[in-house]
């Protein structure tokens, strides 16, 4: 089974990461193909890519979907893919949702594995608001998928070089009037909780605002990012979205998740599930946290902080 | 340019998240028997329509597609105080398939009594949360789409939303017609009472067979399976740390930690 497979690099290089699945999911006589829609593409000299697409168009504006739709349409005609593959950022899914419609094909979102079988692409992805995980199969192609969670460590690229084509793709772009008229970052930008190793999160535990303070203190002492539920980040607005973590949220996988006051709620947990080793600290010994927790802390976090954070920090002042 | 007058608001009857039970033996899940209710955000979206034309006048339309036992979430979005629905009736028809939903809510919207100024979806449902069907619907129309709108204002024949991109807040101006998808922050819908679902009662559903929509039968087929459901479980060592206050456990987590080769850094 061969695949002719459209990864999206909607943010320059971003696509690198899924480049090892984009070559298996071609395997040996299919074809693989990047959609650059930035200038000076990163990709002429990786291996393994046949065809690099280039958007060129006067005004074409990666980070409208109804823009990145249009290419992505395109380079899928081009190729002709019969699988293509974007990442989980809100524009990319609005894109491969738009795309699929321009093109009468499946467009799904919130993938988290993708294998093709005898019975066509089959992929797994959260159900039921997180209660759930299903398999879904796919018969009819193209197929265009927004990966949720970006498969860990690419492995080593043991394709040989060869030669790249760059081919320049015309897009014509939308008349309807839509205007970008300003653009905020968020409070506290510029965590990117995807590719955090160690992240502390925080919930509705916390009582108020100032005591972030207290959880930025141990995510220091651990050298973590800091991660929150939904009403954190969009009803309290303490913490930006980078920071949310769930179904609505980012997906994370690190290796240690620290959960501080957070209850665990379906839609929270299916954004945390594929972390390594979780510690929950909660007063509640009935919190649904535990049961998806390696250590189960019961206790009051404002007493357990600080004394947690201080023995990290002093354990790693200390000589050895 | 003529002000804009007619809202309508897509909603889903999904299944019940909270309902749900899988099979204790087998961890599956049986999606078809399932019980049902309104997504969440489609009324979130029903609520916004319905102060748009509080505000600006005109008509809110709800349309769903489904069985019969769809009328349930029309009936929710009535009471809130959406104006008319319309049942896109597919008996066994392929509810959950976002490119055929999203196929056929399109059809419906190039009727002449489908044609809309402002249409509002949910941003995902509760069961699938596939994000797709609003987009969809406006890609294949050739209409701009406005996704996770955090606040909506009508300003001289203008659309502006505020919405939420994962790197900040965009304000987003479009003209008409235009489709928008919103998430909970958006307002908190109100509650029905006793009064509203009495009138709403008396409201009109009117029932539209989809093969009537002039839709070719591929356009709607199936083309996603669900070959299964099951609750996720992921193996956790679930250890209790012992302690009797607070430094105890903060020493008996440190030492375990250290264990898993994590230390402070
Ligand atoms: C469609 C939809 C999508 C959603 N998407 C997301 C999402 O992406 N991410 C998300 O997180 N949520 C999401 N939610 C919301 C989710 O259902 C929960 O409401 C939310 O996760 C609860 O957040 P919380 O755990 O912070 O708060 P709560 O549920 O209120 O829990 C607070 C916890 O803190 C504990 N606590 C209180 N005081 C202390 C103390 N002093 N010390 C220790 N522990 C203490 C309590 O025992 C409790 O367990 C979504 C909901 C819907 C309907
Ligand atoms: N069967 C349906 N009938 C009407 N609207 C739907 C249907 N399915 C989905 N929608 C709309 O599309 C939104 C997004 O759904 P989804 O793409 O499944 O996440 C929902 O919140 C509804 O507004």
């Amino acid at each position: 089974m061969t695949e002719r497979v459209l990864l999206v690099d909607w943010v320059a290089g971003e696509a690198s990461a899924l480049l090892p699945l984009a070559r298996d999911l071609a395997g040996p006589g299919g074809a693989l193909a990047v959609l650059s829609t930035v200038a000076g593409n990163p990709w002429t000299s990786s291996s393994g890519i046949d065809t690099v697409y280039q958007v060129a168009a006067p005004g074409f504006d990666a980070t409208r979907a109804d823009h990145l739709a249009l290419a992505i349409a395109e380079a899928t005609r081009a190729l002709p893919a019969t699988l293509v593959l974007s990442g989980p950022a809100k524009v990319e899914r609005e894109a491969v949702a738009r795309a699929g419609a321009l093109l009468d094909a499946v467009a799904i979102t919130g993938v988290r594995a993708v294998r093709v079988g005898p019975d066509g692409v089959e992929l797994s992805r959260d159900l039921l608001s997180g209660n759930a995980t299903g398999i879904e199969s796919i018969a009819s192609r193209p197929a265009l998928l927004s990966l949720s969670i970006v498969p860990a460590g690419a492995g080593p690229d043991e394709s040989p070089p060869n030669a790249t084509q760059v081919v320049a793709l015309p897009v014509e772009l939308p008349t309807y009037d839509l205007r970008r008229i300003s653009r905020q970052p968020k409070p506290v930008a510029g965590v990117d909780l995807e590719a955090a190793d160690r992240i502390v999160s925080v919930g509705r535990g916390l009582q108020k605002r100032e005591d972030l303070a207290l959880i930025e203190g141990l995510a220091r002492a651990l050298g973590a990012a800091v991660g929150c539920t939904r009403p954190i980040a969009a009803e309290s607005g303490w913490l930006g979205d980078d920071h949310w973590v769930g179904l609505t949220g980012h997906r994370v996988r690190p290796t240690l998740y620290v959960a501080v006051g957070i209850s665990g709620a379906a839609q929270h947990l299916v954004g945390m599930r594929d972390s390594k080793i979780v510690v929950a600290i909660n007063k509640d010994a009935n919190a649904p946290i535990f049961q998806q927790a390696d250590y189960q802390v019961v206790g009051d976090l404002y007493a357990i902080l600080p004394e947690l954070t201080r023995l990290l920090t002093a354990a790693s002042t200390a000589p050895s | 340019m003529s002000l804009p007058r007619r809202w309508v608001v897509a909603v889903k009857h999904g299944i019940d998240v909270n309902l749900t039970r899988a099979d204790p033996t087998t961890g599956r899940i049986d999606l078809a028997r399932a019980p049902r209710k309104t997504s969440d955000f489609d009324k979130n979206a029903v609520e916004e329509a319905v102060r748009l034309r509080e505000k600006h006048g005109g008509t809110v339309t709800v349309v769903t597609v489904g069985p019969a036992t769809a009328r349930e979430a029309i009936r929710d979005a009535l009471a809130i105080g959406a104006d008319e629905g319309v049942l896109l009736a597919a008996p066994d028809g392929p509810v959950g398939d976002s490119r055929a939903v999203a196929g056929t809510l399109a059809a419906y919207f190039r009727t002449p009594g489908g044609a809309f100024d402002l249409a509002l979806f949910g941003e995902g449902s509760t069961d699938h949360f596939s994000g797709t069907v609003g987009p969809r619907v406006a890609a294949e129309l050739g209409f701009p789409s406005l996704s996770h709108v955090r606040q909506l204002t009508i300003d001289g024949g203008h659309l502006r939303v505020h919405r939420d991109i994962d790197s900040g807040i965009e304000e987003l101006e479009s003209g008409f017609p235009a489709v928008v998808t919103v998430g909970q922050e958006i307002n908190t819908p109100r509650m029905p009472t006793f009064l509203s679902t009495l009138k709403s009662s008396k409201k009109e559903i009117r029932e539209i067979p989809i093969d009537s929509l002039g839709l070719s039968a591929s356009k709607w087929t199936r083309s996603i399976v669900i070959q299964e459901a099951s609750v996720p479980s992921v193996p956790r060592k679930k250890i209790r740390v012992s302690g009797e206050n607070p430094s105890a456990l903060s020493h008996e987590l440190v030492e375990l930690l250290r264990r898993e080769g994590i230390d402070g850094k």
